[in-house]
């Protein structure tokens, strides 16, 4: 038997949490970058 | 008389001359084509080897898969070498994992660095994995756990897609591999229909500065084992796939492991020689001309247009918020299929505006694209094994 509500969770909580989780380490490279560039300032 | 009964002609079946004529028109399209050839032409040989009859090459059970068994079933010629290369390469999934490690090595993540909003189209792209997988899944022709198989292939990357059917639908590992590689080999012609439905001439027009930013040695350090860290800990599963990818990616960046990231870069030629003449042997005609294989055939087309367009629109919203706004087909590329997705992004781009080099802004999206598809995998398998 299909289960409906199963597929649309499991089909929505993983497109969220592949997209949440990319958007986290965007935000660590984005903030690493930030900081190793302000660190080559007083050079 | 008698060896002619013993001859394989009498027992060839017009599914088995089907599937050498399948077999053979993979090996043209590597060779004469050139379209992924390193595993078309070991897959259309495995073909070869596993529907000559009698051959013995590879055992199946009577649910379709290959006999399991080591040495002295061999000895007992209870199965056959094929099934030896099965038991050990992709049983264990052995074979996809360091596949992985060996694309790490080959990997230049200089892109997706230099532009961290790149990591967003990865995983934006995803979205024909579980699209399709619904699909799959309510028609009521498909397991969950095969449907979550047949959806991975909208990712467009080889190891994560193999490495799951292996853990959840066995039987259909044949037919999704073959589907997803030979589409990857595909995709300039499936994806630029999708780019000029969606997005008008004046986006495709956007110029992007040619060069991308210089990017430090302590960044690209810094990467793989963000990456891990932060993957792992989110989504454990995803563990295996993306520790390969991103250790393989360490070896190439420190600086001081050439000799290993090298090693790992022979080593993937060996593996995908194995994978494909594995793959290639799971598809004796008896598994391969099943109804459900047609239906995944059509199904990877919807989980790659779906994919290209999930990319496509985040790059378009984006662009709703930015100053300087983005070329909305870089997004695109963020389905994996390196760098073909990426030379497809340029190819789009230069048509529509001769001035525009977007290929190194596309492949900020294109190698997050293996990351995402490696995550999926991590999560399907989190919440269906």
């Amino acid at each position: 038997m299909i289960d409906w509500n199963l597929a649309f969770l499991i089909a929505g909580a993983g497109y969220g949490i592949t997209i949440s989780v990319l958007l986290i380490i965007s935000v660590i490279i984005w903030i690493i970058t930030l900081v190793t560039k302000k660190e080559k300032i007083p050079k | 008389m008698l060896g002619l009964y013993e001859s394989g002609y009498t027992h060839l079946t017009s599914g088995n001359i089907a599937m050498l004529l399948i077999g053979a028109g993979l090996i043209y399209l590597g060779i004469a084509r050139k379209m992924e050839p390193l595993l078309l032409v070991p897959i259309g040989f495995g073909i070869f080897m596993v529907n000559l009859p009698i051959a013995g090459i590879m055992v199946y059970t009577p649910e379709g898969l290959p006999a399991l068994g080591g040495l002295k079933e061999i000895a007992e010629g209870k199965i056959g070498i094929l099934n030896l290369l099965y038991y050990y390469g992709l049983n264990t999934e052995l074979i996809p994992l360091l596949i992985f490690l060996g694309v790490g090595t080959l990997m230049d993540f200089r892109p997706t660095i230099a532009r961290p909003i790149s990591l967003i189209f990865g995983a934006t792209a995803q979205l024909g994995v579980f699209v399709v997988f619904l699909i799959a899944y309510l028609s009521g022709v498909f397991t969950i756990k095969e449907a979550a198989c047949i959806g991975i292939i909208g990712g467009s990357d080889g190891p994560p897609t193999v490495y799951l059917t292996v853990v959840l639908a066995p039987v259909l590992l044949g037919p999704i591999t073959m589907v997803a590689y030979s589409y990857m080999a595909l995709v300039p012609i499936l994806q630029p229909p999708v780019i000029r439905l969606l997005t008008t001439k004046k986006e495709r027009r956007i110029m992007m500065k040619p060069q991308i930013r210089k990017v430090s040695q302590l960044e690209l350090i810094l990467f793989p084992i963000v990456v891990f860290i932060v993957a792992t800990i989110l989504v454990p599963k995803c563990a295996p796939l993306v520790g390969m990818l991103m250790f393989g990616n360490l070896l190439r960046v420190s600086g001081v492991t050439d000799r290993l990231a090298n090693a790992g870069s022979i080593l993937n030629d060996i593996l995908i020689l194995l994978l494909g003449i594995c793959v290639g042997g799971l598809m004796p005609a008896q598994v391969f001309f099943n109804p459900r294989t047609l239906v995944i055939i059509g199904l990877a087309v919807l989980a790659f247009i779906f994919s290209t367009a999930g990319g496509l629109l985040t790059a378009k919203l984006i662009n709703l918020f930015l100053k300087e706004k983005i070329n909305p087909i870089i997004g695109a590329a963020g389905v994996s299929a390196i760098p073909m997705a990426a030379r497809v992004a340029q190819a789009e781009g230069q048509k529509a505006n001769k001035k525009n080099y977007l290929l190194m802004h596309a492949l900020g999206p294109n190698m997050a694209g293996a990351i995402g598809t490696a995550l999926v995998a991590g999560i399907f398998m989190g919440m269906l094994q």
